[in-house]
């Protein structure tokens, strides 16, 4: 089918859905009148029941954890599929070797490099904080974790390439971010040990707005970002990698 | 009426999305007309949620009981922001792939190519 | 016992395969093979136990031990097993078992990501087959999916594949966010995520939003079930899959799309639309009916062997879909029958397939032509599967199609066992003829050959000499 039917075709549909879309949605509550049960049962019970302030990661890392589970997961296979996918062919492995030594460092002016290097340390600070402080504030985990991510991207920046490259293939990133996904998995299973349902927060829950409160939510919230952040800085580091590769090619 | 144009909003960028996606001529175009078309998604989940005069579901420094916006909805975002981010990886990972075998990012050329 | 084994078939693939992505790389291919053989063979070990378990009366599981305090409000996340997921779990870690120890030793320069990503596909649609909350099914929905689409891009030497790969993704995706406005229209209307209490709060009440809601989450569904108009990216994806994933795509993956349709239908909006059923059954069966009839005619004109089993993928799941649309009790049962029996035949197909593809190193039709006097056994068995597939006595096939039928007649649908005679019987000659011709040289059945693209010229093997000589 080439384009010009498939796009009039699409917009016969799209009309048509659209008048349907409207006319459900006009049926619907309007917005600011939220009237269903969840909300305002969850944000009445949540603070006492796990000492968390924040009800969003409440819920997500406890009343319904297993969805995060799944969530977390899915990250986890999109990495592997990335790096299946960008596996390399034998043949090129010895130029591969190659390149990464002439790429040590890339020019770029002063201000920059100094910069951005003054900002990654800000960002790892920052980034711990969040992924830290889930159970009290908004963010955790996973915002945490790519806020981490996103630091030695700076370093790549800064024209620091070998630095980057020995940081982010170094296998602590591997190990964090398997140790990270199973790890989520090995605290579920450990509350079936411990005799109750499979991801219940059977740790201690401590006292309300503490860093060290609300049971495994913290813990969980920091695994998370241990995973995020290894799985995310592989993939930045895969993907550097061939930007690198096609620009050198391009030179070749 | 007034009240229910966010959730038409959502329809319209949902709608946008998938014209972008049929209608592309490039690969990773196409990927960013299907992170558009997820970000309807959430529009319609924060419109679901939003209760009138309601402030942000973290007690940290407001007193249990206030007034505040479902934090259901939210937590319901923050899984699907990520499905959209890896699932963008992943397509993102294939286009460059793509092009390194087929030198192409043309869906037209890549189907004619594949035969 | 139940309490300790339900979340199992989850947890358990889910660590081993986080383990084998790190350490898998030191531990070695075949330790590595071996644990997931293991992983996934107790996984079946655990779904049967859960079958047994729940045959007679289903069962709920709250995660986080959060069964609903009070009883109008759930708050957490649950499992709720009965014999049709339960089944469909079995049917799921049964075909993943077959696949690993089929591929025992191949896909050698994948580094160790394959098993992995085997595990996670498993422990998804096991975790799908098995929920009661809706966001939750969607959650495993994508698992299922991101998993496929790293599976399917599995062999990157070659454009097509990739090609194959991304449509199969975007098409998939687009559906999932279908599904998630359709959560998002429920969640609007009732305030509720689990199955049972969007159920009781929407009542014997369908507003247009609920009508959408079900609309949206069904077609989004039915992408994943390669149903028409959306079935364009299953041919491909097969095509281009490796025969291990091929059977999870075609034994199990499709039918889940079906099977939570029929699911979301009978938990959730069953009161509601009771009032539109004739409807309904009209529209589902019209989809069901053009889907057996492009997935038969396509099937008849195929050469690729994978791309041919794939429509036939297509429309066998039209019949599935046939099944549940007349929205009754024995039709659901005749579509589980029909569905695990299809699932079982359509995987030990596939990995005939994949065993001919492994040893002749070609899987065009033309290329084949008498090349398989040596796989004597493999040709058996694909004759039998054609003869399963079918629907012909000792296998399920018959006995779910005639509780179909017998309900459709009951309905006043009494085209529908014709449609079963048009996917299953007609197709048969030519998949039959393929088969001797693989296998037996059986010239006077082929059709004409179809002249080849340049591209394709069937290169002269010394295999053929040998065998025709």
């Amino acid at each position: 089918m080439n384009l010009r039917a498939r796009t009039t075709l699409f917009l016969v549909s799209a009309a048509a859905l659209a008048v349907i879309f409207v006319l459900a949605f006009l049926d619907l509550p309007p917005m600011g009148d939220y009237r269903g049960p969840y909300g305002y049962v969850v944000t009445q019970v949540a603070v006492y029941e796990r000492h968390a302030t924040d009800v969003v990661n409440a819920i997500n890392y406890d009343y319904r954890a297993f969805d995060t589970l799944g969530e977390e997961f899915i990250l986890f296979a999109a990495v592997l599929g990335v790096l299946l996918l960008f596996r390399p062919d034998d043949k090129k492995g010895h130029k591969r070797n190659s390149n990464a030594q002439e790429q040590d460092e890339l020019p770029v002016s002063d201000a920059l490099r100094i910069s951005t290097q003054a900002i990654m340390g800000l960002m790892i600070v920052f980034g711990f904080y969040i992924a830290t402080h889930g159970q009290l504030t908004p963010g955790s985990g996973f915002q945490g974790g790519v806020i981490l991510a996103s630091a030695p991207i700076l370093l790549y920046l800064a024209g620091n390439v070998g630095a980057f490259e020995k940081i982010t293939s170094s296998a602590l990133v591997k190990v964090a971010e398997c140790g990270g996904a199973g790890g989520y998995a090995i605290i579920g299973i450990s509350a079936l040990l411990a005799g109750t349902h499979f991801l219940t927060n059977f740790v201690p829950l401590g006292t309300t707005g503490d860093l060290f409160s609300s049971g495994t939510i913290a813990v969980i919230s920091v695994c998370v970002g241990v995973e995020v952040t290894g799985g995310f800085v592989q993939l930045t580091q895969i993907y550097l990698r061939k930007i690198v590769e096609a620009e050198l090619r391009k030179k070749s | 009426m007034i009240l229910h144009v966010p959730y038409f909003i959502a329809a319209w960028i949902f709608l946008w999305g998938l014209y972008g996606i049929v209608t592309s001529k490039n690969l990773v175009h196409q990927v960013v007309c299907l992170a558009v078309l997820q970000t309807s998604t959430y529009v319609l989940l924060l419109t679901v949620g939003y209760k009138v005069g309601g402030t942000a579901p973290v007690f940290a420094d407001i007193p249990v009981g206030t007034t505040v916006v479902d934090p259901l909805v939210q937590a319901l975002m923050l899984t699907d922001i990520v499905v959209e981010a890896t699932v963008a990886a992943l397509l993102l990972a294939m286009v460059v792939k793509a092009n390194e075998l087929a030198n192409t990012i043309d869906p037209e050329e890549l189907r004619i190519l594949t035969g | 016992m139940l309490t300790t084994l339900i979340p199992q078939p989850v947890a358990i693939p889910l660590i081993v395969a986080a383990f084998l992505a790190l350490a898998g790389q030191w531990l070695g291919r075949r330790f590595c093979d071996a644990l997931s053989i293991a992983t996934a063979g107790a996984t079946l070990w655990m779904t049967i136990v859960i079958l047994r378990e729940v045959w007679l009366q289903p069962y709920t599981y709250w995660f986080g031990n959060w069964w609903p305090r009070n009883p109008q409000v759930a708050l957490g996340i649950c499992f709720s097993v009965d014999a049709i997921g339960a089944s469909i779990a079995m049917l799921v870690a049964l075909l993943t078992t077959a696949g690993l120890i089929f591929s025992w030793k191949i896909f050698e320069d994948t580094e160790n990501h394959f098993q992995p990503l085997m595990l996670i596909f498993m422990a998804a649609m096991c975790g799908f087959s098995y929920t009661g909350d809706l966001f939750n099914l969607f959650v495993f929905f994508e698992l299922m999916s991101v998993s496929a689409f790293a599976l399917c891009g599995l062999k990157t030497l070659e454009p097509a594949p990739l090609q194959g790969a991304y449509n199969f993704a975007v098409v998939n995706t687009v559906g999932a966010f279908m599904i998630v406005l359709g959560i998002g229209l429920l969640y609007a209307e009732t305030g509720a995520l689990n199955f049972a209490q969007i159920g009781r709060s929407l009542g014997t009440h369908a507003g247009r939003p609920v009508v959408l809601a079900f609309l949206l989450i069904a077609v989004g569904f039915m992408a994943k079930a390669a149903i028409v108009p959306f079935h364009f990216w299953l041919a491909d994806a097969h095509a281009v899959a490796p025969s291990p994933v091929c059977v999870l795509f075609s034994g199990v993956m499709v039918e889940l799309g079906i099977y939570a349709v029929a699911r979301i239908y009978w938990t959730t909006f069953h009161g509601a639309l009771a009032g539109h059923i004739t409807a309904l059954r009209e529209i589902f069966l019209i989809l069901a009916a053009l889907t057996c009839i492009v997935g038969g005619f396509m099937c008849y004109a195929e050469h690729h062997l994978k791309r041919l089993l794939a429509f036939s993928t297509i429309s066998h799941a039209g019949l599935m879909l046939a099944g549940i649309a007349l929205f009754s009790p024995k039709a659901l049962g005749g579509f589980l029958l029909y569905a695990l029996s299809h699932g079982a035949i359509k995987g030990a197909l596939f990995l005939c397939a994949g065993i001919v593809l492994h040893r002749l190193q070609k899987i065009g039709e033309d290329h084949l032509h008498g090349r398989g006097r040596g796989l004597w056994f493999t040709g058996a068995l694909f004759v039998l599967g054609a003869w399963g597939l079918a629907g012909c006595w000792p296998f399920g096939t018959l006995l779910g199609e005639s509780m179909i039928s017998e309900d459709a007649i009951a309905h006043h649908q009494s085209w529908v066992p014709y449609l079963f005679i048009f996917v299953e019987r007609l197709p048969r000659p030519p998949c039959c003829a393929s088969s001797f011709g693989f296998f037996l040289d059986g010239e006077n059945l082929r059709r004409p050959m179809k002249p080849l693209k340049s591209k394709n010229e069937p290169k002269p093997n010394k295999c053929t000499g040998e065998l025709r000589s």
